[in-house]
């Protein structure tokens, strides 16, 4: 598989987009508020990816000034369309 | 309960704010307005965003009710729905194109299911059975006493006129009928009962005309689907001051009263008519 998304380029949302399943994780965030909370985003994906125990796959996280709970939802939602397979 | 607004549960942003244009409760919808793509996109929105509305709303002290309206069992998707919505916390769910007992036993055997996997209390998850089919319309009796968790009807009059053969805007003779047999079925049972939308957004009389009749018909509410609609929902469903007026007269003159019936301005007050006054003084159009 090569690339999954999940979410929109809205206010309010995200879009997540997973690519490079097999290699070590990345975590690259842009975000419209990436001055204030682009480390905060970066902590809200690293805490999920974390607890599912994710250590593979390049995530690209283009946020819309969304809240962390809406991060949470599309980033789950990507890695169910991956399959997990990460 | 006056006005539902549905809000689809796959745009972030209208899902935070549909607490805040007044209506009674907000449905946050799985079904028509999520494309079969997105369907687990918003389940998963759901999951993580409802507890987060819930507490903000609790915060801001908005009082309105949450359901989900999910897809319907002749789908898929049904069941992750509703394993979403009790994930998410939700004690109401909204399910479309009901049509016999049967359906609410296959549906409440399964939260029976998800409810003892998540150690919720049996019987914790309610359901608004979505009635839009003539079929469903000669078994509302039925429905409504097949499970302690319906706790209300909601007619869905375009798929009724569809299946009629019918055009929504010049029906509304034909939906007398099936508006009335919904609202005495869900009144045998003590349920509520709100009536469908009304699609036509430019046309605020017709909304107002088409909820009047559906009020007249026993429905205690109606469901809608721009936030424009909201405060005339609202209104055709309060009682107004002179309803209040006359129960409140109602009352006072029972209370002085040793008689099972007596006259208050020239009407003759008997039990049925207490029994509506007080109603009124506890807010309830039905």
């Amino acid at each position: 598989m090569d690339a999954v998304s999940a979410g929109a380029m809205q206010k309010g949302d995200v879009l997540v987009t997973i690519s490079e399943p097999g290699c070590e994780r990345t975590i690259e965030v842009r975000s419209t508020v990436q001055g204030l909370y682009g480390r905060r985003i970066e902590a809200v994906c690293k805490e999920l990816l974390d607890d599912l125990h994710i250590v593979k796959g390049h995530f690209e996280v283009v946020d819309q000034q969304a809240f962390d709970c809406v991060i949470r939802a599309r980033l789950r939602c990507a890695i169910a369309r991956m399959g997990g397979l990460l | 309960m006056r006005s539902w607004l549905y809000t689809p549960a796959n745009t972030p942003s209208r899902m935070i704010n549909a607490g805040i244009y007044g209506s009674d409760g907000v449905v946050f919808d799985l079904e028509d307005s999520i494309a079969p793509d997105q369907k687990d996109e918003a389940r998963f929105l759901l999951e993580e965003m409802l507890p987060f509305i819930a507490d903000d709303r609790q915060r801001q002290g908005i009082l309105c009710r949450l359901a989900v309206r999910i897809n319907g069992l002749d789908t898929a998707w049904w069941q992750a729905d509703l394993s979403a919505c009790l994930h998410a916390g939700v004690q109401l769910v909204r399910v479309p194109k009901v049509e016999s007992q049967a359906d609410v036993h296959r549906i409440s055997a399964y939260l029976d299911q998800l409810e003892a996997e998540l150690k919720l209390p049996q019987g914790t998850t309610k359901i608004q059975a979505l009635l839009e089919t003539p079929l469903a319309v000669e078994y509302a009796f039925l429905i409504a006493s097949a499970s302690a968790r319906i706790v209300a009807f909601s007619f869905g009059a375009e798929d009724y006129c569809a299946a009629l053969g019918l055009r929504r805007k010049e029906a509304s003779l034909a939906l007398d009928y099936p508006r009335s047999r919904i609202a005495s079925a869900a009144a045998a049972f003590g349920l509520e009962a709100y009536d469908s939308v009304w699609g036509f957004l430019d046309d605020q009389a017709g909304l107002i005309e088409d909820a009047k009749r559906s009020r007249s018909l026993g429905f205690c509410g109606k469901s809608v689907i721009h936030p424009n609609q909201i405060k005339a929902i609202n209104e055709v469903f309060s009682f107004s001051a002179q309803e209040v007026e006359e129960a409140q007269r109602i009352v006072e003159a029972v209370k002085l009263t040793s008689s099972g019936v007596l006259a208050e301005q020239g009407r003759m007050v008997d039990k049925p008519v207490v029994l509506w006054a007080r109603r009124v003084l506890e807010g309830r159009t039905q």
